[in-house]
């Protein structure tokens, strides 16, 4: 498997009349690839699954890419808060030291300086940082003709700002003084700020003005940027590089010159956007956490008016744009528990409720009497039937959401708490094919490491790394990641980075042994012997001469720790050891239920996995057969 | 063989014991699911628990501790001596009939010749003193009784404070009372600015050591236990479980399991590799190399549900899905058990056995094909030998030696997975016990097993070897 040596003068002189001379081991390998349907087969399936992890944000979530409106709660809270914050901080103004320290002490915080200010100054802070929030929270729904109510409610922080200056000035008796004007002013506000009452246009208050909103966008943390602005570079691949290609005149020197600089390319552009990401939109919100928009919106809590409109204004209701799927990961239906896909029969509400099994019986009821059509109302309707039904609850329909017997409302079914079952499909893949990849990249970096010193060096290196491999490979490797997994507590690590590292902890031997074989071919051979009388380095000889001759096997069995990642993630979570619930992957969401009544929950992650692992394989097997030199016949 | 096994040992323990977190608290936690949160005192009840099980010890003692015959002594007193108890060395009935050795921990026992009314009297005593409401008076006349008891009387101190030992705080329940009065009995002082542990400690080693040592009715015998010795000890949460009977027992269901998994796989493997490397290039291979791959790529857990959904009474309602017993096995005849047994390991034995199948014969499938490109079997071909006869006589043994490498790679998977299978079956076997010494975060549950599975695999790295010389005979072992 070392590379045809295409640099020798023959063939360097012949390049430009005919170029089939110049084809580098890697033209050879993508040239056998292509020509296996398969291998296309499952990589656009891969890249396609992986589209979907990477998007999932866009493609299920229950934050609209773009709101316009006014947060009517959200105000309101504000104003009450304005009033409520003062009273609070004069309290830790006057309370002492000791005092401050017992209270943190019953609240459990004492000591946890990420999550509570420890000092009574810092807590004061951020208590005036939280005013701030709230003051341009409400100047941007405020109008600008309310000039007298801007300038009052500007002025609020400002004060707040010199209390706490006092108060660390050692002032306390100013700052309880400031505070209680401040209090006074806001409880003025409440009654001169209040936002006007759409039905009650008369009654008078703040004549709101709407503003735009993407919420979906602004919980994008920079580095989802980076795989999304990847990926549609490599989704685009198939356009892009053959008119590259063209563009250097499809000359496979510079073509081969070029690989290094698009590789580059690719990365950094990505790399720009989720800097220019992190810039303009900041670190990213919680996104697998519930947003208020749906229930606000059904509420009244928010009002949907086209932005710069006014609350008075009529006829300017704004068409709110939702993501496809428009369920959060984490958001829960608790009337519609374990419910069934919703395009089959089985899964009909009985009078706007989720009886579990109460379409089945009552087919059966009509099946046993033909011709008794009305036999449903019948159930229903009778005593035993009341009472039946009195334990469920009636689906609420949230703004936007399918209709309770459409076919799409919940197109995989629902798990114990009534979430979507598809959109925790589409988050899971996020988490399952995250520790497939992160796993196979560490566990193969480390392996080759190891392999490499044994290979190399040879002698008693070898024999200690030998030794290791021997006792590591004689316990089963699921079992040991299994228990090893289970004595990492998941507030140390998170559960997911956990299984990583311990997968590729465990896992490496494989991937060290072959690279030890090829070293140990390669050690002797000319090009290595030269690199020495060079004076090269050890390092630079083993990584930059003959680690490149060894990737070949190691990029096989890459493929293939892919998919063992994959499969023992799941395996992991599937026990209950791995991923908890909210968060989501392939093998905790088949955890979900143990009933074989479910079957929804246990057939559709299944399917999944198989169908990422089988691409896997096939990929493996198509690489290994592309890099086998006796297969070139 | 056991160098490896103790290296595996030293793997697993340090594998547990360097993952973040405490021990006692992981292991007391069960997971965070939230027993801890229970009832008061949790750091007493983690203290307890660390002291039981000698968690509070150096890493090095503690492997020692778990590993053999060694009783290694606490913190600052000798190395083979035990400064709380002596091991007594119990004899036991086993399973097998031979007798186990057990070294268990043993009270304090009065010196031969006390007197029954002195004894009561001594125990009144070490009672009072140990209790918190009885005053001073009642107190000071209690240890006068014990201190002029002499000799006789140390036992009943000593009996309390190993009471004691295991409370997180030794300041209280009179253990300040019962060190004064060993002090006085010793003629012996200790430093006041040690702590509780420590003082109780050199208490102890004073009692063994310099005082008391002939006073014991030790059984003169070495203290015994540890791996080396075949004690794998008792189940952490339940000590009255000894993990040696409960393993075998848990064996007796899993091992049939697997070796019937493991010889249906080659049985079923071998001559679908040799079909499809016969029929190489035509329809009925690439069905069959299709129909290998895809089964290779399910995951164990998914299979066995759906088995379970299939068969089960959700759908056809052919084959029973849980455990390996009908609730009536108990008033069967004989050849109705058998037929239950049966029908209840089908599923269980085909998710063990299909991933090892398409595994298995996918490389008996290359290996075959590698051998019939070779020179000699061109040769037998053009001597005009039947096709079968070329296939089976010279070519088959040849092309085996691959399949027959990955016994020992196989043989642990089976196990592995049977965590898996025994769990969505819910057959009480090995795996089951592993997954439960999982869920219950038990240390001992947890070496004990996979001890063996690396024993297991050794014992599958071993069969290959041998099976190397039966099919080849040039592969020679010295």
């Amino acid at each position: 498997m070392t590379k045809p040596s295409f640099e020798s003068m023959e063939g360097l002189e012949q390049i430009d009349d005919a170029p089939e001379y110049s084809k580098d081991f890697w033209d050879l390998v993508f040239e056998q690839l292509g020509k296996r349907a398969l291998f296309k087969v499952g990589m656009v399936l891969l890249a396609l699954m992986y589209a979907v992890a990477i998007y999932a944000p866009f493609l299920a979530n229950d934050r609209p890419y773009r709101f316009e409106g006014v947060d009517i709660g959200g105000y309101n809270g504000a104003l009450r808060q304005l009033v409520s914050i003062p009273s609070v901080m004069t309290g830790k103004v006057r309370m002492s030291d000791e005092e401050f320290r017992k209270e943190l002490e019953v609240a459990g915080t004492l000591g946890d300086a990420k999550k509570t200010p420890q000092t009574r100054g810092d807590s004061l802070a951020a208590e005036a940082e939280t005013v701030h929030d709230r003051v341009s929270l409400m100047l941007g729904y405020l109008p600008e003709d309310a000039v007298q109510l801007r300038e009052t409610l500007s002025a609020l922080p400002k004060a707040i700002d010199e209390a706490v200056a006092a108060f660390q000035a050692g002032n306390a008796e100013k700052a309880t003084e400031i505070l209680r004007d401040v209090k006074k002013d806001a409880r003025a506000l409440r009654d001169t700020a209040k936002p006007l009452d759409r039905k009650e246009p008369g009654a008078g208050g703040v004549d709101l003005v709407a503003r735009m909103e993407r919420p979906l966008w602004d919980d994008i943390p920079p580095l989802d940027v980076f795989f999304m602005v990847l990926w549609l570079w490599v989704l685009a691949w198939p356009i892009w590089n053959p008119l590259f290609n063209r563009l250097l005149g499809r000359n496979r020197e510079r073509i081969r010159h070029w690989r290094m600089r698009k590789t580059g390319m690719v990365l950094g552009t990505s790399a720009l956007a989720a800097l220019v990401w992190f810039g303009v939109f900041g670190a990213g919100g919680k996104q697998d956490a519930n947003a208020p928009y749906k229930a606000d919106l059904q509420n009244g809590n928010r009002i949907a008016i086209q932005a710069g409109s006014r609350l008075s204004d009529t006829g300017n209701e704004f068409q709110v744009t939702w993501a496809p799927i428009n369920y959060g990961v984490a958001e829960s239906h608790l009337a519609e528990q374990f419910r069934p896909p919703t395009w089959l029969s089985q899964a009909e509400s009985t009078e706007g409720s989720w009886v579990p099994g109460a379409a089945d019986k009552s087919k059966k009821a009509a099946e046993a009497s033909p011709g008794a059509q009305d036999a449903p109302k019948e159930l229903a309707g009778d005593k035993k039937g009341d009472e039946f039904q009195a334990t469920y609850k009636e689906v609420e329909i949230r703004e936007s959401e399918p209709g309770i017997d459409d076919w799409d409302r919940h197109i995989a079914g629902t798990d114990e708490t009534g979430r979507d079952f598809f959109t925790r499909m589409i988050w899971g893949a996020r988490t399952s094919l995250t520790v497939g990849i992160l796993s196979a990249v560490l566990l193969t970096l480390i392996g080759i490491f190891f392999g490499a010193l044994a290979g190399y060096f040879g002698g008693w290196v070898d024999v200690l790394i030998m030794r290791l491999i021997e006792v590591l490979q004689s316990i089963p490797a699921f079992y040991l990641i299994l228990l090893t997994v289970v004595f990492i507590p998941p507030d140390t690590i998170k559960p997911i980075f956990a299984i990583v590292i311990v997968i590729a902890l465990i896992r490496w031997t494989g991937t060290a042994r072959l690279v030890r074989g090829e070293f140990m071919r390669l050690r002797e051979a000319e090009f290595v012997v030269a690199a020495r009388a060079l004076g090269f380095s050890d390092l630079r000889t083993m990584f930059r001469h003959v680690l490149p001759n060894a990737m070949s096997p190691v990029l096989v069995s890459a493929a293939f720790a892919v998919a063992a990642g994959i499969l023992t993630e799941s395996a992991i979570s599937f026990l209950g050891f791995g991923i908890r619930p909210p968060e989501a992957s392939w093998g905790s969401l088949v955890n979900e239920s143990k009933s074989p009544d479910n079957w929804w929950i246990q057939v559709f992650p299944g399917v999944l996995i198989f169908i990422t692992v089988t691409c896997y394989n096939l990929v493996g097997d198509a690489f290994r057969d592309a890099m086998d030199p006796k297969m070139k016949e | 063989m056991i160098p490896t096994t103790f290296g595996v040992a030293l793997v697993v323990f340090a594998l547990f014991h360097a993952a973040p977190g405490d021990p006692a608290t992981v292991m007391m936690g069960g997971g965070g699911t939230g027993e801890l949160d229970q009832g008061s005192d949790t750091e007493g009840r983690v203290d307890r628990f660390r002291r039981k099980h000698g968690l509070d010890r150096s890493l090095v003692v503690q492997f020692f501790d778990y590993m053999g015959p060694f009783n290694l002594s606490r913190d600052g007193v000798t190395w083979l001596s035990s400064p709380y108890t002596e091991r007594k060395v119990l004899e036991e009935p086993g399973p097998d009939g031979k007798p186990l050795r057990l070294g268990l921990p043993q009270p304090i026992d009065y010196l031969p010749g006390t007197p029954e009314t002195l004894k009561d009297q001594l125990d009144e005593a070490r009672r009072t003193l140990t209790n918190p409401e009885r005053g001073e008076t009642a107190w000071a006349d209690a240890r006068r009784t014990i201190l002029a008891a002499g000799e006789q009387g140390l036992p009943a101190l000593f009996q309390s404070l190993y009471d004691q030992r295991d409370r997180a705080n030794l300041d209280d329940s009179g253990v300040p009372r019962l060190l004064d009065a060993v002090a006085e009995a010793s003629g012996k002082t200790w430093q006041p600015d040690l702590d509780g542990p420590t003082r109780l400690r050199q208490a102890f080693a004073w009692y063994y050591e310099e005082g008391g040592g002939y006073r014991v009715q030790n059984t003169g015998e070495k203290p015994w236990g540890g791996l080396l010795a075949g004690d794998l000890g008792s189940e952490m949460q339940n000590d009255a479980v000894r993990i040696g009977p409960e393993l075998w027992r848990r064996i007796k269901v899993s091992l049939p399991l697997s070796l019937i998994s493991v010889i249906l796989a080659y049985v079923l493997a071998l001559p679908l590799g040799i079909f499809s490397a016969r029929n190489h290039g035509k329809k009925r291979d690439g069905l069959i190399t299709i129909l290998l791959f895809v089964l290779f790529a399910i995951p164990t857990f998914w299979a066995g549900l759906m088995l379970v959904q299939l068969f089960g009474i959700t759908k056809l309602d052919w084959l029973p899905v849980v455990g390996l017993h009908d609730k009536d096995y108990d008033t069967m005849g004989w050849w109705a058990r058998q037929w239950d047994l049966l029908l209840h390991c089908i599923l269980p034995i085909a998710t063990m056995t299909y991933g090892s199948l398409a595994y298995l014969s996918r490389q008996m499938r290359a290996g075959m094909m590698e051998v019939i490109r070779q020179d000699y079997i061109r040769t037998a071909r053009a001597k005009g030998l039947s096709e079968d006869v070329v296939i089976y006589k010279h070519a088959l043994r040849n092309s085996m030696i691959p399949v027959i490498t990955l016994l020992a790679s196989i043989l642990p998977v089976l196990i592995g997975g049977s965590i898996i299978v025994e769990k969505v079956f819910e057959i009480p076997g090995m795996g089951r016990y592993a997954f439960e010494g999982l869920s219950n975060r038990d240390f001992n549950v947890l070496m004990a097993t996979t001890i063996l599975v690396g024993v297991m695999t050794q014992v599958g790295i071993l069969l290959s070897d041998i099976t190397y010389t039966i099919v080849d005979p040039r592969i020679r072992h010295d």
